[in-house]
């Protein structure tokens, strides 16, 4: 195990993480994800897959231990530092996020707006990504006249379309269909293979189950990362 | 291609509903007010200068009528006066209203038969020589030793009294200026920190993205920028407007009545003037921007 090894694009040393003055919800977390790798995050409902995402992108910060993301820690910089790595960063909400009055095409833009991108080369990214999560017809609609798979779909094109360098995906495949599940899957299997590490939150033991990426396991009071049964190795970070 | 155009342009603005919509009326209401300021206090410095300009060198000499009939009857009174007046260094001319004059200027005041039963005085028009330091005090005592009961009047006091008034009434349309302004900044303050609370999921969304401060603050500027600047365009014309009615009003009124003096004749605004009048909607428009980008920046940076 390489703490803190230069290759590793977040690490959690020690972390434990609470709301306000309640009791710690995470205690003793440590793991590496390796820089270019794929893993799922797992654990039962209310285990602390949301908080530990949330503490990657920079929304928690925890009560104790360290966080690092790019070999840094984030928090030790200045706001514009924090939204540069936060640029690096494509997120997945559990609840989508979409902003109600834009259109589906101005939602997924937005990563690019941010970024400065020309019009010219935003507008026809964005059509070709919505194209290929198969929601072409529906540019200019409003994200409340869709389904909540359509729904999905717009949150996760909007977090991959920057193409980052991180992607967090928390329950993305919770209101689509075996089928569309894939058929997302294999799009964050394409933008591993283009160099993004990818981490993805469910709790879907089904859908794991069926891809040979390693998993980050949260029981107890830790996390523990194992391999897929496709996988001999299993590591296991707890005190 | 002009898809493309019209949606470069509509780079997403963040929405703040009504606010933004009464904002518009009040920053509307607050630049007519102080463009209508601004220029009543111009007018009233125009009007002043005018008066003291045009009183500045003049001095009116009252004599009575003589109560009975003397050897020395009013116009051998007015003689002697004239003559003092002659001999007296830094008059320039002098000349005597007629009575006939003085009862058609007094008319559509005290009307007609008032006038006719009036013991009207007579009444000399004095111009000094520019500049001239003339001791009015032993002027008036040498002007009642030839005629008794005469008044010397140099406008002096009735002057200052206008200028103070004047000078109020300026000083009061900048102070109205001053408070309007402080409003307007209020508000746009106000609107947009409600705007940045209502809005506080996107704010947040944009800042995990990644959007800097600026970005976001340019983001909740767009809708309200959008919105005020027409409307200081509008309160601004609709001020000049009604300055303009009124001293159109005024300017027809004095051609009609011949009555006024040219110190009552109405003052027009110099082309500077106007200059400064439209230039406060412009200062309202930019004060507003300004305002609207640093509440949103402060508010945001507080708000991480
Ligand atoms: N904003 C919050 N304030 C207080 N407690 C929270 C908050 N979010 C989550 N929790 C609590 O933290 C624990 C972990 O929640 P979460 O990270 O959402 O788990 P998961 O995503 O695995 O379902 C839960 O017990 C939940 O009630
Ligand atoms: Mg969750």
């Amino acid at each position: 195990m390489s703490m803190m090894a230069s290759d590793s694009i977040v690490s959690f040393d020690n972390v434990e993480m609470r709301y306000g003055d309640s009791p710690p919800i995470l205690r003793n977390v440590t793991f590496d994800i390796p820089l270019g790798s794929f893993h799922f995050l797992t654990g039962r409902s209310g285990a602390g897959k949301s908080s530990i995402l949330r503490m990657m992108y920079l929304a928690l910060r925890p009560s104790r231990g360290q966080v690092r993301i790019f070999g840094r820690d984030p928090h030790q910089g200045n706001a514009s530092n924090i939204a540069k790595i936060r640029r690096r960063i494509g997120i997945v909400f559990q609840d989508f996020r979409l902003i109600d009055h834009l259109s589906v095409l101005e939602n997924v833009a937005l990563p690019l707006r941010i970024a400065g991108e020309r019009e010219s080369v935003i507008h026809r990214h964005v059509s070709e990504l919505l194209e290929w999560v198969g929601l072409s017809r529906y540019l200019d609609a409003r994200p409340p006249a869709l389904s909540g798979g359509q729904q999905q779909r717009i949150a996760i094109a909007r977090a991959v379309i920057a193409r980052p360098s991180l992607l967090l995906a928390d329950e993305p495949t919770g209101n689509v269909d075996d089928r569309l599940a894939d058929r997302l899957l294999f799009l964050f299997e394409e933008l591993n293979r283009a160099g993004t590490t990818v981490l993805i939150a469910t709790h879907n033991e089904n859908m794991v189950s069926r891809y040979r990426h390693p998993r980050l396991v949260i029981i107890g009071e830790g996390v523990e990362m194992q391999y897929s049964r496709y996988s001999s190795a299993s590591t296991v970070y707890r005190k | 291609m002009a898809g493309m155009a019209r949606r470069s342009r509509r780079e997403f603005a963040v929405s703040h509903g009504n606010t933004v919509a009464f904002l518009g009326w009040t920053v509307g209401v607050m630049v007519y007010l102080a463009t209508l300021a601004v220029a009543g206090a111009l007018f009233a410095q125009t009007v002043l200068d005018r008066w003291s300009l045009s009183l500045a060198g003049v001095v009116t000499v009252q004599v009575p009528q003589a109560s009975q009939p003397a050897s020395n009857g009013p116009l051998n009174r007015i003689d002697s006066v004239t003559a003092i007046l002659d001999e007296t260094p830094g008059v320039h001319a002098h000349a005597v209203l007629e009575n006939a004059r003085t009862r058609a200027l007094l008319e559509p005041w005290l009307g007609e038969s008032l006038i006719a039963e009036l013991p009207l005085p007579l009444m000399i028009d004095v111009q000094l020589e520019r500049g001239a330091q003339v001791d009015f005090t032993r002027l008036g005592e040498r002007i009642t030793s030839v005629a008794p009961g005469s008044v010397l009047d140099d406008h002096g006091l009735w002057l200052s009294r206008v200028a103070a008034t004047a000078s109020t009434l300026a000083r009061g349309g900048w102070i109205v200026v001053l408070l309007v302004g402080l409003v307007a900044v209020i508000s746009v303050v106000f609107a947009i920190l409600s705007g940045l609370t209502v809005n506080r999921d996107i704010v947040e969304l944009l800042k995990l993205m990644g959007a800097r401060d600026t970005y976001i603050a340019r983001r909740f500027q767009g809708h309200m920028v959008g919105t005020t600047l027409p409307v200081c365009g509008l309160g601004g014309l609709c001020a000049i407007g009604t300055v303009l009615a009124v001293t159109g009003l005024a300017r027809e009124n004095g051609g009609r009545g011949q009555a006024l003096p040219v110190q009552l004749s109405p003052a027009a605004l110099s082309l500077l003037d106007w200059v400064i009048v439209a230039a406060v909607p412009v200062a309202f428009a930019i004060l507003t921007v300004v305002t609207a980008r640093l509440a949103a920046l402060y508010a945001l940076r507080r708000m991480s």
